[in-house]
C-alpha cells in the first residue's frame, strides 16, 4: 500500500469513527433523556403515594372533630378515588390537582375548630402533607423541566435526524388543571 | 526542533492524537449530560444522578494548607519546572464533607474523587532551597520522594479554595444520608462555650441534610464547580471540539512523518 493511500485511509477512517461516535452520542443521549423522563415521573409518583398513605391518618384524626363536615371528607375521599383511577399524565393531573383543591379546603375548614388546631398529631399530619405538597411541585417543575430539554432536542438539528429514526414524539408536559388556576371558594357548614 | 528527536514526538503524536479523540467523546458526553439534566430544589431531588446548585457552608474546621485561609474545601498541586514546561510532582484534596444550601434545604457534598473547576486563589514559584515555611512544612510532611528531590529546582504551588458563602454547582450521585450522630469538633467547641453561633449553626444543617451527594458507583460523572452551568457548557463544548479536532491531526501527523520515513527509506533505526 502506497503511503499516500494509509494517510488516506486514516483520514476517512477518523471521519466515519467521528460521524458514527457523534451520531452514537446523539442515540445516547435522547435515550437517556427519555429514560429521564419515566424516572422523573416515576419521582413524583413516589410522592403521591406517601401523601395518599397520609390521608386516611388525616381523616381518622379529623373526623371526631370535623362530625358535621362530611361533604368535606366526602371531596377527599372522591379526589383520592380519582387519582386511584388515572391511568395518563392529563387524568393523573386533574386527580392530583383535585386532592390538592380539596386538601386545602380541608385544612382551610380545620382552621375553624380550635380542638383540632390544639391536637398534635393533627399538626404533625398537616406539617408532613404540606411538606410533601411542596415536594411534589418541585418535582412537577422537575418534571417539566426534563420534557421541555427532550421536546427542544428532538425538534432541533441535528438531533431532529436520529429522533426521526428512533420515531421520538413530544412527551407531555403536567400542566396545571383550569381550576387551579381559579381562585379557591371556600364554603363552612351551617352550624346545627 | 532536532532531527534526532524527530521520531519521538511522531510516536507521541500518534499515540496522544487517538488519545485526544476519545477524550473528547467523553468531554462531549459529560457536556450533554449538563444539559440533560435540569438543576433539582434540594429539598425535593430524588436519589441518583442530581444537578444542585446552592451556597457553600463549611461542615467542620478545614484550613488550606497554603495560604492558611479557612474554608470548606482545598485542592493543592505541586509542580516542578522541566525543559518541557511544568511538571506536576503532587496533589492533594481535602476530603471533609462541606453542605450544599438553596433556599428550600441542605445537602451534604463528599469531594472526593470530583472533577473541581474551581479558580486558583495562590499560585507562587520558588527556588525549591529557599522555599518559605507554609511550603516547606508541607512539603515534609505530605510531598513524596519525588517531590523531595524536586526540590532542587524551580517549584510551583497552586491552592484552590473553596470557601463558605460562594455558590457552587454540583453534578453528581445523590444517596439517602445514613442516620448517625457524629461527634466533631463543634461538639467540643460548644461544650468549652468557645465560638457557639458557629457550631450550632452547622449541628442546625447537619439535622437538616435532606441527602448526601458523592461521586456513584455507576455513574462515575462528579463535578464541583464555581461557574455557572452555562459558561461550564461552553467550556466543555471548546473543550471537546479542540479534542475532536486536534485528536485526529496529531494522529495523521505522526503517521504522516513514519510514513515519509519508511517511504524514503530512512527509519531511525536504519541510520
Amino acid at each position: 500500500m502506497h503511503p499516500g493511500e494509509i494517510l488516506w485511509a486514516a483520514v476517512i477512517g477518523f471521519a466515519v469513527f467521528g460521524t458514527v461516535g457523534y451520531g452514537l452520542s446523539i442515540y445516547n443521549g435522547l435515550v437517556a433523556l427519555k429514560n429521564n423522563i419515566a424516572r422523573s415521573w416515576a419521582n413524583i409518583d413516589v410522592l403521591l403515594k406517601q401523601r395518599h398513605d397520609e390521608l386516611p391518618k388525616l381523616v381518622s384524626t379529623c373526623e371526631g372533630y370535623m362530625q358535621h363536615e362530611r361533604a368535606i371528607f366526602d371531596k377527599l375521599s372522591e379526589a383520592r378515588g380519582a387519582l386511584a383511577a388515572a391511568r395518563n399524565i392529563p387524568e393523573r393531573a386533574e386527580a392530583e390537582g383535585m386532592l390538592s383543591r380539596a386538601l386545602g379546603n380541608f385544612f382551610a375548614v380545620a382552621e375553624s375548630y380550635p380542638d383540632l388546631k390544639a391536637n398534635a398529631s393533627f399538626l404533625q399530619l398537616q406539617s408532613r402533607i404540606s411538606e410533601i405538597e411542596n415536594q411534589i411541585a418541585d418535582r412537577r417543575e422537575f418534571y417539566n423541566d426534563t420534557v421541555t430539554t427532550f421536546n427542544t432536542r428532538i425538534q432541533q438539528m441535528p438531533d431532529a435526524i436520529v429522533a426521526g429514526w428512533l420515531t421520538l414524539q413530544p412527551a407531555e408536559l403536567f400542566k396545571a388543571d383550569e381550576s387551579d388556576r381559579q381562585d379557591v371558594e371556600i364554603q363552612f357548614a351551617k352550624a346545627g | 526542533m532536532h532531527a534526532s528527536t524527530m521520531p519521538l514526538y511522531a510516536s507521541a503524536a500518534l499515540v496522544a492524537g487517538v488519545v485526544f479523540f476519545a477524550r473528547g467523546f467523553r468531554t462531549m458526553r459529560t457536556r450533554r449530560l449538563i444539559a440533560n439534566t435540569p438543576t433539582a430544589r434540594i429539598r425535593s431531588m430524588a436519589m441518583g444522578l442530581v444537578e444542585i446548585r446552592g451556597t457553600v457552608q463549611p461542615r467542620s474546621h478545614v484550613t488550606a494548607p497554603f495560604s492558611g485561609h479557612d474554608c470548606a474545601y482545598w485542592q493543592v498541586d505541586i509542580s516542578s519546572r522541566s525543559r518541557r514546561g511544568w511538571t506536576v510532582i503532587h496533589r492533594n484534596q481535602s476530603g471533609q464533607p462541606f453542605f450544599v444550601q438553596d433556599d428550600t434545604g441542605v445537602a451534604m457534598v463528599y469531594p472526593h474523587d470530583a472533577a473541581c473547576t474551581i479558580a486558583f486563589g495562590v499560585e507562587e514559584q520558588y527556588e525549591g532551597l529557599a522555599l518559605p515555611a507554609c511550603y516547606a512544612d508541607y512539603m515534609n510532611a505530605h510531598a513524596s520522594a519525588l517531590g523531595q528531590l524536586a526540590r532542587v529546582g524551580m517549584l510551583r504551588f497552586r491552592e484552590r479554595v473553596l470557601e463558605g458563602g460562594e455558590t457552587v454547582f454540583v453534578l453528581g450521585t445523590a444517596t439517602p444520608r445514613a442516620q448517625e450522630r457524629v461527634i466533631g469538633d463543634g461538639d467540643l467547641m460548644l461544650a468549652t462555650g468557645t465560638d457557639g453561633a458557629v457550631v450550632s449553626q452547622r449541628q442546625t444543617l447537619d439535622q437538616e441534610t435532606v441527602a448526601v451527594v458523592r461521586r456513584g458507583e455507576n455513574e462515575s460523572t462528579f463535578i464541583i464547580s464555581q461557574e455557572s452551568q452555562k459558561s461550564l457548557m461552553m467550556d466543555l463544548g471548546f473543550q471537546s471540539f479542540f479534542q475532536l479536532l486536534c485528536g485526529p491531526a496529531l494522529t495523521l501527523f505522526g503517521l504522516a512523518w513514519w510514513l515519509t520515513a519508511w517511504s524514503s527509506g530512512r527509519m531511525p533505526w536504519s541510520r
